[in-house]
């Protein structure tokens, strides 16, 4: 695939991303935190113009797609991180927690990571390629 | 470089994972611990405690083994009447000079507190929790096993495993908006009940310097008779009777009692029976039918065992209420269905399990005063039927019209059960092929999805009514196929059954034969009890058609559950939290640490206790051998 296709593959996105954990987050499951809330918005808000300027090959959208994408990786780590403790809590407070609950936190570590850390962790390695930067430069 | 970097990031946060894991899990984990008080010493700490009780013996005169320190207990009447610290140093129990002084012990008649309970619980261990953070704190505790402590700058509050459960917060959490579902601490009334243990109004709550915690008992008492040497208890329960048939038998009949007892003039039960308060519900609207034709159905299964006409009369009065159970439009010449007097909707359920005990009680007691009214039930259900054999779920008889649509829980098997008990008494082809219509439907046609290829539903009155069908269908391969799907089901099931050995059974060994996902939520009899019972048909199903390592792995896997049901019926051994052991004997709990008894919990049970009774040794030594 060309940059250009990249590029806008990117940019679409992070649209269609900022779009998902608006709704999921706004709507499905709503949190009860104005600072949650605030949060969210940014993140939502900082995709969705990282996306905008990747689709339309401008310039700032290496640096936003740079930040939306670090910001949405360490947001999976942690997220990573709280899971695997709290399920150490769990079995320090039960014990073995079984089969079944070990399952069940490898598939909600492997949700968040598909939801959370996929789209960063290839842009990131989209827009910190020289040619891409260089070709956002000149254009 | 930047690989270097990448490199180190993933090592770094791996590390990082690890370390939170291994700081976390052994930091809130509470220390194995081995017996602190040997069965030799138990008995004679009780026997030294209960003549201090009756004021025989001075305070200072207990003494026994070991380095501990704990509580023993007097519960009358499901109350803490009185409670003091024991402490045992250098051969030396001292026990607080509250229990043997006790106005209110004092005041008690020599009989009712001959009645009252002695027990000892010894503190083995304490870890922190993670208080500050609410869906970690409900979790902190293994429901009825540890115990909730307030540490304060002078002094400590412990709420003992036994007031977590007196004081009913250990099912207390609703994480989902789903009926039924509890999980978890009830955190605001633990906290709530400690602060006034503690003597802290609010204000003194958040000025006072504190520090919750949990902690782990290890817990005797004495059995309710005295006869015996004092009873292990875990998580609010003693052992039950080892596993033989008589003591299946026993279980079966008292279950039975409990609904002849519970049964109010004109045939009601008291529909659940919360021990705790020594409270039936009364609420008419929470009243269910289905369940009603359950117990119905099992009190003249009993009789037919039994041949006592104790649980014949009261099968048939529960009988006479449900064909009293007819509002507009459901009793017709040639059609009757079961719902509550004045109500637009009827469902199918009703009907169907009121058809299985009308068909039960003519099979058991030859009586045939409910036969037209289960030949009309039995029309209703037809009508019922679509052409693919599903069954429509409910229907507004005014109008005689069926809802194409709603489908619940349960009904269709129900139903096609119903028909299969029904033609056993009345072989006639209609009967049979609308049964075979349904189980076909049920095991074949209504899994014809992806996940049905993952999962299987609540089916254990399909697979009940596949084993009640079996001699009525012909032999050929289609029948084959209902009966695979019911071995299918018996070993999807074995996955969720707790097994010996089994990692959670380490901190719960109660769990043992129970079915779970895990070890956060404590055995419930429901999915034990109904799931014995559709195991116990796939036995015979497994056993007629040559199946025998299927059939042993199924035996082992009825064992097990029966051995869990006989151990969590409610017994004078494990009734001390209840005012009112009398009206709770028989009866089971939701769960050890949801402790309300309902008549469909019963039912359950102990048509599977009954029917399981083959299975057990006719008489045993000790517990039996691990299952698996």
């Amino acid at each position: 695939m060309s940059i250009r296709g990249a590029l806008r593959l990117h940019g679409a996105l992070d649209l269609g991303f900022a779009g998902l954990y608006a709704w999921v987050g706004f709507s499905v499951v709503r949190g009860r935190s104005m600072v949650f809330d605030i949060a969210l918005g940014a993140v939502v808000a900082l995709l969705a113009v990282a996306g905008l300027a990747l689709l339309a090959g401008a310039r700032i959208g290496r640096p936003l797609g740079i930040a939306a994408s670090t910001l949405l990786l360490a947001f999976c780590l942690v997220v990573v991180a709280l899971l695997v403790a709290g399920v150490a809590y769990l079995r320090g407070i039960y014990g073995p927690l079984g089969q079944g609950m070990a399952f069940g936190s490898v598939v909600a570590a492997a949700l968040v990571i598909e939801l959370f850390g996929l789209l960063p962790i290839f842009q990131l390695r989209l827009l910190l390629r020289r040619d891409v930067a260089r070709h956002l430069a000149g254009g | 470089m930047m690989r270097r970097a990448l490199l180190g990031l993933v090592v770094g946060y791996s590390l990082l994972l690890a370390a939170l894991w291994l700081g976390i899990s052994r930091r809130v984990a509470v220390p194995p611990g081995t017996t602190v008080v040997p069965p030799p010493e138990r008995a004679a700490l009780i026997a030294r405690l209960r003549a201090l009780v009756d004021g025989t013996l001075p305070p200072d005169a207990a003494t026994g083994g070991g380095e501990w320190n704990g509580f023993a207990t007097v519960w009358c009447r499901g109350r803490a009447l009185v409670r003091g610290e024991v402490k045992s140093r250098d051969g030396h129990t001292a026990v607080d000079g509250a229990l043997a002084g006790s106005e209110a012990l004092r005041a008690l008649p020599p009989s009712d507190r001959a009645a009252c309970r002695i027990k000892v619980d010894v503190l083995t261990g304490r870890a922190p929790i993670a208080a500050g953070i609410e869906p970690l704190f409900v979790l902190s505790l293994i429901a009825g096993v540890d115990g909730l402590g307030l540490q304060l700058p002078d002094r400590e509050v412990l709420l003992l495993p036994d007031d977590l459960l007196a004081a009913d917060l250990l099912a207390g959490h609703r994480p989902l908006p789903v009926p039924d579902l509890t999980l978890g601490l009830d955190a605001r009334g633990a906290v709530r009940l400690l602060a006034l243990r503690a003597g802290l109004d609010a204000d003194a709550w958040r000025r006072t310097p504190h520090r919750l915690f949990r902690f782990r008992t290890e817990s005797f008492i004495e059995p309710a008779a005295h006869d015996r040497p004092p009873l292990p208890v875990f998580r609010g329960n003693t052992p039950g009777p080892p596993l033989t048939r008589a003591a299946l038998r026993e279980a079966a009949v008292s279950g039975g009692a409990w609904l002849r007892d519970h049964q109010r003039q004109g045939g009601r039960f008291d529909y659940q029976y919360h021990t705790l308060a020594d409270q039936p519900t009364t609420d008419e609207n929470d009243y269910s039918l289905p369940r009603h034709a359950g117990a119905a159905y099992y009190l003249a299964q009993l009789h037919g065992a039994t041949r006592d006409p104790g649980f014949r009369e009261a099968a048939r009065q529960a009988l006479r209420h449900l064909a009293a159970s007819r509002p507009a439009g459901c009793d017709r010449p040639d059609l009757a269905c079961v719902g509550a007097p004045g109500s637009e909707q009827v469902d199918l359920g009703s009907s169907a399990l009121a058809l299985l005990a009308a068909a039960e009680y003519q099979h058991a007691t030859g009586d045939s005063e409910f036969a037209p009214f289960a030949r009309r039930l039995a029309a209703f259900l037809l009508a019922m039927q679509r052409p693919d054999g599903e069954f429509c779920h409910l229907y507004r008889p005014f109008e005689g019209l069926r809802d194409e649509r709603s489908k619940l829980l349960y009904f269709s098997g129900e139903a096609a059960f119903a028909l299969a008990r029904l033609a056993h008494l009345t072989p006639e082809p209609r009967y049979i092929a609308a049964v075979d219509n349904a189980l076909h439907y049920l095991t074949e046609k209504s899994n014809d999805t992806l996940a049905a290829n993952f999962f299987y539903g609540e089916e254990h009155w399909t697979c009940i009514a596949v084993d009640e069908a079996w001699d009525l269908l012909p032999s050929d391969r289609r029948r084959e196929r209902f009966a695979d799907y019911c071995e299918g089901f018996g070993a999807f099931l074995r996955k969720s059954q707790f097994v010996a050995g089994e990692g959670p059974l380490q901190e719960q060994p109660d769990l043992l034969g129970s079915y779970g996902f895990s070890s956060l939520m404590p055995p419930h009899s429901a999915p034990v009890a109904s799931r014995s019972e559709a195991m116990l048909s796939t036995l015979r199903l497994a056993e007629r058609r040559g199946h025998a390592a299927e059939a042993d792995a199924l035996r082992a896997q009825v064992l097990g559950s029966l051995r869990f049901l006989l151990d969590h019926q409610v017994r004078d051994d494990n009734a001390w939290l209840m005012p009112d052991p009398g009206a709770a004997r028989g009866g089971f709990l939701m769960s050890d640490v949801k402790r309300t008894i309902r008549i469909d919990l019963i039912q359950h049970a102990c048509s599977a206790l009954l029917r399981g009774e083959a299975l057990a040794p006719p008489q045993t030594h000790g517990r039996p051998p691990p299952i698996h």
